[in-house]
């Protein structure tokens, strides 16, 4: 069978389930929806139920292709003898105003065509071909969910990927991508059906197709991206609770809580669906027990992700919230660091430059609505109507989130109010919204839009028909355009199945079953790529000696306590304990622990200076480090190696006889520097090897790049291949 | 990933809290023994109890035996170049600074930038002589003409030579032992006074090396 047909197939099956699964949902529930409505709300509660479905599948270990084909014609089946696929809805609304019908089906085929096109075509998105696609395909490998404690981004929730899932499973990446482009074709649909219910039927068409064209929007839903699906389910939310806000029928709420819950299985920043949900529901009804079918319904989209960050990461809203369930996963210090960078994205120099950003350079942010937003102020004319101010609560609400991360992407669940807000506010002057419509649609377009944006901008810049239709190869419509998928191949080629490989740049991991390491993506990893920096750099070596020195006694127990507060970390590359010059063996009855960070103590008597332990969090007083000498030993001073970047902390040393209170040895030590070290370059790698990782990849444009070539005799490494400027090497053992 | 090199301790307090937990659970009816669950306000207020009780409690952190010991020797580093290379060697790269335009590893000669960069450790610095083996192409030097050549250690002159014709050469000289040094590996610049830049990539060719370095 050819390619194409297992694309279509992956794509179409999982849509199909899902809408059967609605279906089937609508049917027990006997909800009634007008019929223009009902096939799309069956389809995105069918979608948060079979995302349900391949999450259970996924953690009992059985996601493969049978399993889902059989799950997916049983519900099919099912439903079709139920007779649950006979669209029940009697009522339609009245019909669109002609003009509008041809304007709006005109520019929706155009773009379908530009978008299915794109979706079809191999994917190449960054997120979608590393993370997103890259679990799902590992997912699949493995039959399921696996304790992944080395990449933040797997304990992020799935909702989307796990569709992504069902039609991977048949169609690899482009299915998946289709999947998305399905919920970006949905979109101006669910759009326009709110504001036919709701008595505005021309904004609802002017809107619709204001959020349909917009470049960031377009290129998002046409990747293994999850935003345009995220937009989707939440506009769909909102649309479910303003249609129970007049019928006020109670098992509306159930679809409801549905969708709010898989806003957060979807996107942890869509959770605000929730309690947007909730005090909504409240406000109307003035009673509890109203809240019940939604928890209800929220929690069976909320508890299987939670708990499987709490089972296999040890913290339920991983990567975050990490100062409530601390785990040597993802530390405090790169959570913080994380917002904070992501909170001044694309290093604007002025706030005042977002909105230029935003909606026509694009370049800064990662993409552009397009320059028709620019008039977005003119949608507060709708705030006159109640429809508009509803409107724009949601758009208040889905937008808060862009606050923490300035993305252009991260308007896209707000998008659809706005736009409606927009359309809702010009649609009373003859002429404008078709107008903007037009102009929004034409220089949307990628051939016009690269006239005038950013050349960075991210945005769809062709309409590949011969890569979608597989006329021209995957594989060389890939190599041709896409450098991480080059990369991706040279680690499958060269790298031994179930070897890892750890890299300062990531790489297209959907295109490979080799597991990348990139340092910032987990403590362990950061840790590893800390120690490199510290054979790289001069600064960051170990070459600051803190020496305390106290009288002769006999200690069982030596505790390091930090007593200053501050924004630096403590470390200890090394913690010598001596009497005299002497340093005393570690013996195996010696134990060390910390109150901080203490799954990393180890590094810190492990006897290479390169390899440190570090608090993980800002300093605090009252952090300790405590070392148990397994019996009473006679010491008088300890030294600690460490490096040079922590001029905050303040340390006092205590000790313990075997039993009886501590007291302080040294109120503070001497500091000296050591002399500039040989032999840490091999040190750092051979902590790499320690990890498991025996494969290591430098980008062109990694700290110290090049060093790893010219001194690759010094770190022990060895050129395996090189492609696009990026090498890997191979880390050679050192004898213990 | 915590390091697995020893079995961890401790974790006493997460026995007790959910012991604590279980407590308040059952006056709180949760185990519906008796039938009877979720006995309204006492429910909450037992269940708020307890979570208090639950973040006050501090888990004693684990504790770890020492890792495997590493083996670090500062000592026993191999120095990262030797005295001289051929650029067939798949060494080659550890000696070059900067200056090559072409990398392909087992390739006998490699073309040059205007100015090229390589380094060398040297054992001692008395009776040495520098050497380079290269090659100025046919075509390169129909364009430029003669190419006058200026080698420097650490930056000080070692000398100049000019070659009026194309083809494969072999430079040599003494080294004063003042200009050399064995705590750490010498740069040896090489600079030439014309070049081609190509018309496909505007890189700089200069010359095509094939040896260089130090020998008695």
């Amino acid at each position: 069978m050819p390619q194409l047909f297992y694309i279509l197939f992956g794509a179409a099956f999982t849509l199909l389930v899902s809408y059967c699964l609605g279906r089937l949902l609508f049917w027990r529930l006997r909800l009634e929806f007008f019929r223009e409505e009902e096939p799309l709300f069956a389809f995105l509660s069918g979608a948060s139920l079979l995302h349900f479905i391949v999450f259970l599948c996924c953690a009992a270990q059985v996601a493969k292709k049978a399993v889902f084909l059989a799950i997916g014609w049983l519900i099919v089946l099912t439903a079709w003898r139920r007779g649950a696929l006979r669209l029940a809805a009697t009522r339609r609304f009245d019909p669109l105003p002609r003009a509008w019908r041809l304007l709006f089906f005109a520019v929706f085929a155009a773009y379908a065509f530009l978008y299915l096109a794109n979706a079809m075509a191999p994917e190449m998105s960054p997120d979608g071909s590393s993370y997103h696609l890259g679990f799902v395909a590992k997912y699949l490998r493995e039959r399921g969910f696996s304790r992944i404690t080395t990449n933040m981004y797997a304990n992020l929730t799935q909702g989307v990927e796990m569709l992504f899932a069902f039609a991977f499973a048949f169609g690899r990446h482009s299915s998946a991508a289709l999947v998305h482009c399905a919920f970006l074709l949905m979109l101006p649909f669910l759009m326009l059906n709110h504001a036919r219910r709701f008595g505005f039927p021309v904004a609802g068409l002017g809107g619709g197709l204001l959020a349909l064209c917009a470049p960031v929007i377009g290129v998002d839903g046409t990747t293994a991206y999850i935003d345009v699906a995220v937009a989707c389910v939440v506009f769909a939310t909102f649309a479910l609770l303003q249609i129970w806000s007049v019928s006020r029928e109670p098992k509306l709420l159930v679809l409801v809580g549905l969708l709010a819950g898989f806003c957060f299985a979807a996107k942890y920043t869509a959770a605000l669906a929730i309690p947007y949900v909730g005090v909504y529901v409240l406000w109307k009804s003035k009673a509890l027990r109203t809240l019940l079918p939604v928890a209800a319904s929220v929690l069976l989209m909320v508890v299987p992700w939670t708990a499987k960050n709490w089972i296999l990461v040890g913290n339920p809203l991983s990567p975050f919230a990490n100062q409530f369930f601390p785990n040597p996963n993802v530390t405090l210090a790169f959570e913080r660091e994380y917002i904070a960078m992501m909170r001044n994205w694309g290093q604007l120099k002025s706030k005042s430059e977002i909105p230029l950003e935003l909606t026509v350079k694009g370049g800064r942010l990662g993409g552009l609505f397009g320059p028709v937003f620019v008039l977005l102020p003119l949608g507060l004319l709708a705030l006159r109507r109640r429809e508009g101010r509803q409107l724009w609560l949601a758009a208040a609400v889905f937008a808060a989130p862009y606050y923490n991360n300035l993305g252009t992407r991260f308007l896209i669940p707000a998008a659809p109010f706005l736009a409606l807000t927009l359309a809702l506010g010009v649609q009373a002057s003859r002429g404008i919204l078709p107008f903007l419509v037009l102009l929004h649609a034409t220089i949307s377009w990628p051939h016009v839009l690269r006239k005038y944006c950013s050349p960075y901008a991210w945005r769809l810049e062709r309409i590949p028909v011969a890569a979608a239709l597989r006329i021209t190869k995957e594989e060389k419509f890939l190599a041709e355009r896409f450098p991480s998928y080059v990369i991706a191949r040279m680690i499958e080629d060269s790298v031994p199945a179930g070897e890892q490989v750890f890299s300062f740049s990531g790489a297209a991991d959907a295109y490979m079953s080799r597991e990348l390491r990139v340092a910032y993506m987990s403590a362990s990893n950061s840790l590893l790529g800390e120690f490199i920096w510290s054979a790289l750099f001069p600064d960051l070596a170990p070459s600051l000696r803190l020496h305390f020195e106290f009288p002769l006694q006999g200690l069982r127990r030596l505790r390091l306590v930090q007593t200053a507060g501050g924004t630096d970390q403590w470390s200890i590359g090394e913690w010598r304990v001596r009497r005299g010059e002497r340093e005393l063996p570690r013996g195996a009855d010696w134990r060390i622990r910390a109150n901080v960070n203490p799954w990393y103590v180890q590094y810190a008597i492990d006897n290479n200076p390169v390899s440190r332990w570090r608090t993980g969090e800002p300093i605090r007083p009252g952090m300790w480090m405590e070392l148990d000498l397994g019996a009473v030993r006679t010491v008088d001073n300890v030294l600690l190696e460490v490096v040079d970047d922590q001029g905050q902390v303040r340390l006092r040393l205590e000790g313990q006889a075997d039993t009886g209170p501590w007291k302080v040895l040294s109120q503070q030590p001497k500091f000296f520097k050591g002399s500039q070290m040989k032999g840490l370059r091999r040190a750092a790698m051979q902590e790499l090897r320690a990890a498991g990782i025996r494969y290591y990849l430098v980008a062109p444009g990694d700290p110290g790049a090049d060093d790893f070539r010219v001194n690759s005799k010094l770190w022990g490494i060895k050129l395996l291949a090189e492609r696009a400027g990026t090498r890997l090497y191979y880390i050679e053992e050192t004898p213990q | 990933m915590p390091l697995n090199w020893g079995r961890a301790q401790g974790a006493d307090c997460q026995q007790s809290t959910a012991g604590l937990g279980q407590g308040a659970a059952n006056v709180a009816g949760l185990s519906n023994q008796a039938g009877q669950s979720w006995r309204g306000p006492w429910t909450f207020v037992a269940l708020a109890l307890s979570a208090g009780l639950l973040s006050q409690c501090k888990p004693v952190p684990q504790s770890y035996p020492p890792p495997l010991q590493r083996n670090f020797n500062p000592d026993a580093e191999p120095p990262a170049v030797g005295e001289a290379i051929s650029m067939m060697s798949p060494e080659a790269d550890n000696y070059i600074l900067s200056g090559t335009i072409t990398n392909e590893p087992g390739v006998k000669w490699r073309w040059c930038a205007p100015r090229l960069e390589m380094r060398f450790q040297l054992a001692s610095t008395r009776g040495l002589t520098y050497f380079m083996d290269f090659v100025l192409n046919e075509n390169t030097f129909a364009q430029t003409g003669p190419v006058k050549f200026r080698f420097l250690i650490d930056g000080k002159s070692l000398g100049e030579v000019l070659y009026d014709t194309p083809g494969e050469k072999h430079f040599e000289t003494p080294v004063p032992p003042e200009l050399l040094r064995t705590d750490r590996p010498v740069v040896v610049t090489t600079e030439v006074d014309k070049y081609l830049v190509s018309q496909s990539d505007q890189a700089k060719l200069a010359f095509l090396l094939i040896s260089a370095g130090f020998k008695p």
